[in-house]
């Protein structure tokens, strides 16, 4: 869990592009229905092998229904690590969220007033399509790059943090 | 396939389709307590891990009724 600091708000919550959970998603979908698909074409087995699966239909349709759960199981350990894999604007830091599996989590966290300078990276056809790429940020302190990979629109994100910046150079030149 | 050669079969696919079923229960177990921490521990928003919750655990009992009803009408 994220505490924030007294005062702090979020400005926003960006999470990684859908597009690699799709590409994942459609392939457990694909695994999900090979049960189905074997059974249609169990039909050109010799009819001894036919009369065999008809009569262990149960312990077939039982094999079906353990392979479904465990698709759905995989399919939401593949939602969890995307679902929690975020990145938190607030007023004044950035924090990083990396879940790289159920028992691999890695959090990164910046101050504002430390960037010094801000890059954006969409290559490729699909990305510069969906508009989505990665946003490294320089800083003045011991960890200087800080990269975030496959975020959606990391331009307007990038405005954002460059704004938010600036104001908080500003308010701490004013005090 | 002879009647003998076929009862051995079906005995095998029988014992494959339990044993299957019971390793998939216990990781249902073992990735629900997992998954369940995950939501409730690093969830931003309260009421998104509750209907998250809902559908995996509301879909998994579905699916883990109907592997019972099976496993019954296989072994009693």
């Amino acid at each position: 869990m994220i505490t924030l600091h007294a005062g702090e708000k979020i400005l926003l919550i960006c999470r990684r592009h859908w597009l690699p959970i799709a590409g994942e998603a459609v392939s457990l979908a694909f695994a999900a229905f090979l049960p189905f698909l074997l059974l249609i074409a169990s039909q050109i087995l010799p009819a001894s092998m036919q009369a065999l699966i008809n009569q262990e239909s149960a312990a077939l349709f039982l094999l079906i229904a353990s392979w479904l759960l465990i698709i759905w199981m995989l399919f939401f350990v593949a939602w969890t690590n995307y679902y929690l894999d975020i990145l938190i604007l607030t007023d004044k830091r950035i924090i990083d969220i990396n879940q790289i599996g159920l028992f691999a989590r890695d959090i990164s966290e910046l101050r504002l007033e430390k960037i010094q300078d801000l890059k954006i990276e969409i290559i490729g056809f699909i990305p510069s399509l969906l508009n989505f790429g990665s946003l490294t940020i320089q800083t003045a302190g011991e960890s200087s790059e800080f990269s975030i990979r496959n975020i959606h629109d990391p331009n307007a994100i990038k405005n954002l943090i460059a704004e938010r910046h600036e104001a908080l150079i500003r308010e701490n030149r004013a005090v | 396939m002879s009647y003998m050669e076929g009862a051995a079969t079906g005995k095998l696919v029988e014992m494959v389709a339990g044993g299957f079923a019971l390793l998939a229960f216990v990781a249902f177990i073992i990735l629900s307590l997992i998954l369940n921490y995950h939501w409730k521990n690093f969830e931003i928003y309260a009421a998104r891990t509750r209907a998250l919750q809902a559908i995996y655990f509301g879909v998994s009992a579905v699916l883990i009724v109907v592997m019972l009803a099976l496993s019954l009408n296989l072994f009693l």
